[in-house]
């Protein structure tokens, strides 16, 4: 493990004994320092719609339950498996909802890609549907390790595998990747 | 080194290695290819900044997470609070049925006298109750095991060794009881 992700595990852990000390702009801190890495795993794992919410969800969740938080393991890691939770169990909620509003009124509901309104050249449409190719689980670890620089022991935390596994993922992935966009690297 | 390279990107590398990539990317045409494609991954899921302050709003404060045990769920006053219980109970079920000579057991009314049969005067239960008064008949409510005297927990005892026989009250038996001796209750009702 790199020296770079020890040192953003020690500001963590004491940016929450200092909310445990009653220090509220710690909260302020941990929320600004992994925010937008959430948001983007929301969003890139396929959530559609409320991200922010989710996002907010998964804080809030986290510090009700932050003494069961292990300093073993990397904060973001945590967040993430508990937005991962989170995500399944909005989609199992969708999932009946959905199957309800089909046979009540007959319609599809119109889905909102919060990634569209923001990044939405050629460039960036080709490279999401390179990796849409992909598997589920190497396309989450793809984008865990590309997007958020993650070690490859906590994706392998986040997405139920090995560490082992999750190397190969990913090599897997960038080559699918590399042929998709056909790329010579 | 490619292993690193999104790592690089994320800038989660410390200075050493950061350095170390930097000076090994200027010099490999795959390595610069593969951290270009890294970077336009990492561009093509950029999402908009996220309301952190609306986050925060919605955090609790630090001293509503304490996890704090209610009283009445640790585990001492739920062991004492149970053996109140059982003694209290066991006290009421002793004083009940110690009076049963006409019941006068919570919950449990006396059993209606059959019409046309022997009449029971008002006062039965108090001349009944003062006919077998018993020693331990003193011990109230309220009173703990421990405050007794050994005569006092002798007759407690044995009232409760007499008891054990007994038939729980019973509405058939117990319009019996109220019916004077030689009179048959069943006539009553042809």
């Amino acid at each position: 493990m790199s020296p770079g992700i020890n040192d953003d595990r020690a500001a963590d852990a004491a940016l929450i004994e200092r909310w445990k000390g009653g220090d509220q702009r710690a909260a302020t801190m941990i929320v600004e320092r992994h925010a937008t890495a959430l948001a983007r795993f929301a969003a890139s794992s396929g959530v559609r719609e409320q991200v922010d919410e989710l996002v907010q969800d998964t804080f809030v969740r986290a510090f009700n339950s932050i003494d069961s938080f292990r300093a073993d393991s990397a904060l973001r890691t945590w967040l993430f498996t508990i937005l991962k939770r989170l995500i399944l169990d909005r989609r199992r909620a969708e999932r009946r909802r959905g199957d309800a509003v089909e046979l009540e009124e007959g319609h599809a509901v119109q889905a909102y890609d919060a990634l569209d309104t923001l990044v939405a050249d050629e460039t960036a449409v080709r490279v999401r549907s390179a990796v849409d190719g992909l598997s589920p689980l190497q396309r989450e670890v793809f984008l865990l390790r590309v997007n958020e620089g993650m070690a490859y022991s906590d994706i392998a935390t986040v997405v139920g595998s090995t560490e082992g596994a999750c190397r190969v993922h990913y090599h897997n992935a960038m080559r699918s990747i590399k042929e998709s966009l056909g790329d010579d690297a | 080194m490619r292993d690193l390279l999104p790592l690089f990107a994320a800038g989660r590398l410390a200075d050493a290695d950061r350095a170390r990539v930097e000076s090994h990317v200027a010099g490999c045409a795959a390595c610069a290819a593969e951290l270009g494609l890294v970077r336009r991954v990492s561009r093509a899921y950029e999402v908009r900044p996220v309301d952190t302050a609306a986050i925060v709003a919605r955090l609790p404060a630090r001293a509503t997470t304490r996890r704090v045990v209610p009283f009445h769920r640790q585990p001492l006053w739920r062991v004492a609070a149970s053996l109140t219980l059982m003694i209290g109970a066991a006290a009421v079920l002793t004083v009940a049925r110690s009076r049963s000579g006409v019941s006068t057991m919570t919950g449990v009314q006396p059993a209606p006298v059959v019409p046309g049969t022997a009449t029971v005067a008002p006062d039965t239960d108090a001349r009944q109750l003062a006919a077998t008064a018993d020693p331990h008949r003193a011990i109230g409510l309220g009173v703990s095991l421990t405050e007794l005297t050994d005569a006092q927990l002798e007759s407690l005892l044995n009232a409760l060794d007499k008891m054990d026989g007994r038939v729980l009250p019973d509405p058939e038996r117990m319009s019996r009881s109220l019916v004077p001796s030689g009179t048959d209750p069943e006539q009553g009702r042809n």
